[in-house]
């Protein structure tokens, strides 16, 4: 039980420009059929989002599996090409970028994925795998680079002793570590974690998100951090993105969404979260979604949400409601009924207030 | 107290591997009463799958019960035979799956599936045995369950699979639900669904429950007791309302620090524990927890710690389990 906390109020993030800064974004996949495969619809897996991560902050980004939560994250990252809408790195157009534009631009945002033994070469030992990193990305001179990845093993907290290893010998945790060092050894400004700490073991998972949070804090990294465990988001991000449907319902700061949702998808995944507290569990009146998530394919008419929301009315099955500004404050919330008297926040959920510290 | 359902005494079964032998389970105790859900929890390579496939006898060939007990309303599982074993295996002891993907035939309708199940161990016949799977498509919350029933797996979604997987090891009426992880690869929505199910199910069914999970968090709603794993061994065990008030053990300390919690203050650091679990080649002849315990003083590494009274009901495998219950119970933090 090291990593005593340390509860330092967070500095306020500097009016800087955002780090990336993402408009409109749409991503379709086509479904073709028939003989001729032509084009019959497509998966609308992202399909409009706009979003900025400033310097040093952290973006949580949630939503149940089918939300277009990893399409995104490849599109911003342009491992994919989007169908429509802009991704500026500080200020440069990524979307259109090709060849040796793109690599430049790729070595500044890197991602950190969720299966550290699938994603990290079994034949290659954990020096080679950080050696590659910097060759690929032609970091620094190659005479200092035997140098710089030892320093990169000793920034994610690993012994270089480790060097010679391969991703089998090593745990869980310490092949993730070898995994953000990878990431972090182009030395990027912007890192998309993928579900990084869903693989490992509670007790790591700690560990984990401690050395993201603490290279954040040390290099100034942005990240975009995906996570279906809300605790988890809500302890690390600055503000979160609530996806639903390839659309963003929510998005605001992270304490603030956790404990006054403003969107009733908010509420729900709030209120799917088990709580480790048997007294509450047994009292608790929970907002149990029905049904799954409907397909990409072809969304709901009106609100996306509509089909699974217990407070939906006529508006909402026939009007697409927008994104807009909840009472003055920095929220957003696709909601009609957001600024009526908000039932959903009636729920019973875990909320600090319960328990007054 | 009525007779235990399922009474496991000092099981022990190692691995026989490429990489050298491994000590998966070192001597695990513990008792399901009729109607009573238990939990196991603990990380990968804690032993709570393993006891429990032990329990079932679907150990892989490279695993070997070294020695123990495994009591199935007084009938000792391990001494059936493999025929004899199939008579309670399905039909009073039942399990569910984490992946639901891999654990139904993509091949056959659910229908199918579940009527030969029905067919095999009830003897029902064609009709009645449709009939049935109907009814249990319906009891876990399938709509439309006559039409669904000539349907492919593929045509469900991951929470709908994972409700028929329940439907599947309900067709006879279990006694005993074994439960591995079933919720771990859902949405945390779906997972309520499933939580939702299963404590609706336990009361309509009065079926026991061993709820294998690494989510001490799912836990705490659903069952009445709590056991504990670490490295082969029950480190705590207890009621669940006492393990969450006053945790014992120093690991059972140590993971619920680890989870951060919206009910609670946001902080800089999460209370991590250090280190990663080992696995063991021998039985532990001293703490297994030692080596990342923060409570640890030279007794830990010398010798084995007894699972011995912490609480009223609570029982700890801890020489220091008095003080870290005395600190608990001090620092009520929830």
């Amino acid at each position: 039980m090291s990593d005593m906390p340390t509860p330092t109020p967070t500095p306020a993030p500097e009016p800087t420009p955002p780090v990336i800064s993402v408009r409109g974004l749409v991503k379709h996949f086509p479904i073709r059929s028939g003989l001729l495969r032509r084009t019959t619809g497509a998966v609308r897996a992202v399909d409009g989002v706009s979003f900025d991560v400033g310097a040093g902050e952290t973006l949580g980004l949630v939503g149940e599996s089918g939300s277009g939560k990893s399409t995104l994250a490849r599109a911003v990252l342009r491992l994919t090409d989007v169908t429509d809408g802009s991704v500026l790195l500080e200020g440069e157009e990524v979307t259109t970028l090709h060849g040796g534009a793109l690599r430049s631009v790729r070595a500044r945002m890197q991602m950190v994925f969720q299966d550290p033994l699938a994603s990290l070469n079994p034949r290659m030992t954990i020096g080679a795998v950080l050696r590659e990193a910097l060759d690929v990305n032609d970091v620094g001179a190659a005479a200092g680079r035997p140098a710089r990845v030892r320093e990169l093993l000793e920034l994610v907290g690993l012994d270089p002793a480790l060097l010679n290893r391969y991703p089998h010998q090593l745990s869980g945790g310490q092949r993730q570590r070898v995994g953000i060092a990878r990431a972090l050894a182009p030395e990027p400004r912007f890192v998309v974690c993928d579900e990084a700490i869903a693989a490992l073991d509670v007790s790591i998972q700690a560990q984990i998100v401690n050395l993201l949070a603490q290279l954040r804090d040390d290099l100034g990294l942005s990240y975009l951090f995906i996570s279906h465990d809300l605790s988890m988001v809500r302890h690390l991000a600055d503000r979160v993105a609530v996806l639903y449907l390839g659309q963003v319902v929510e998005l605001g700061p992270a304490e603030e969404l956790c404990e006054r949702p403003g969107h009733p998808y908010t509420a729900a995944l709030l209120s799917a979260v088990p709580s480790p507290d048997p007294e509450l569990e047994a009292s608790r009146a929970r907002l149990v979604l029905r049904g799954d998530v409907p397909s990409p394919a072809d969304p709901p008419p009106g609100c996306r949400f509509h089909t699974r929301c217990p407070f939906a009315t006529d508006r909402c099955r026939v009007e697409e409601p927008a994104l807009r500004e909840l009472d003055g404050s920095a929220r957003l919330v696709a909601c009609h009924h957001a600024d009526a008297e908000r039932p959903w926040q009636r729920l019973d959920a875990p909320r600090p207030e319960r328990h007054p510290q | 107290m009525t007779a235990p359902l399922l009474e496991v005494r000092d099981l022990r079964v190692r691995f026989d591997g490429d990489d050298g032998s491994v000590s998966a389970v070192n001597g695990v105790s513990f008792a399901v009463a009729p109607g009573e859900a238990l939990a196991l929890v603990g990380e990968s390579g804690s032993g709570k799958s393993v006891s429990m496939l032990s329990v079932m006898g679907l150990l892989p060939p490279v695993a070997r019960v070294e020695a123990g007990e495994v009591l199935w309303r007084g009938r000792d599982l391990l001494r059936l035979s493999e025929r004899e074993l199939q008579g309670v295996r399905g039909r009073e002891v039942a399990m569910v799956y984490q992946d639901p993907q891999s654990s139904l035939n993509p091949a056959l309708t659910v229908g199918t599936q579940l009527t030969m199940v029905l067919r095999h161990h009830l003897g029902l016949g064609r009709r009645a045995a449709r009939a049935r799977a109907a009814e249990l498509l319906a009891l876990v919350g399938i709509p439309e369950p006559q039409r669904r029933l000539d349907e492919y797996p593929h045509r469900f979604s991951g929470g709908q699979r994972q409700r028929i997987l329940i439907a599947l090891a309900l067709a006879c009426d279990p006694r005993l639900l074994i439960a591995d992880e079933p919720t771990t690869a859902l949405d945390v929505t779906i997972q309520a669904q499933i939580l939702d199910l299963v404590r609706r199910l336990r009361e309509q069914l009065e079926m026991a429950i061993v709820w294998i999970t690494h989510d001490l968090g799912v836990v705490a709603g659903l069952v009445d007791r709590v056991a504990v794993m670490y490295g082969g061994t029950i480190v705590e065990e207890a009621p669940v309302r006492e393990l969450f008030a006053a945790p014992s053990h120093p690991y059972t300390v140590g993971l619920l620090a680890a989870m951060p919690r919206l009910d609670e203050p946001r902080s800089a650091r999460l209370r991590s524990i250090p280190g990663a679990p080992q696995s063991l080649a021998a039985p532990p002849v001293a703490c297994p927890f030692a080596p990342r315990c923060e409570w640890a003083v030279a007794r830990c590494s010398e010798e084995l710690p007894a699972l011995r009274p912490a609480g009223p009901l609570a029982r700890a495998a801890c020489h220091r389990a008095d003080e870290v219950r005395a600190r608990t119970e001090a620092t009520v933090t929830r």
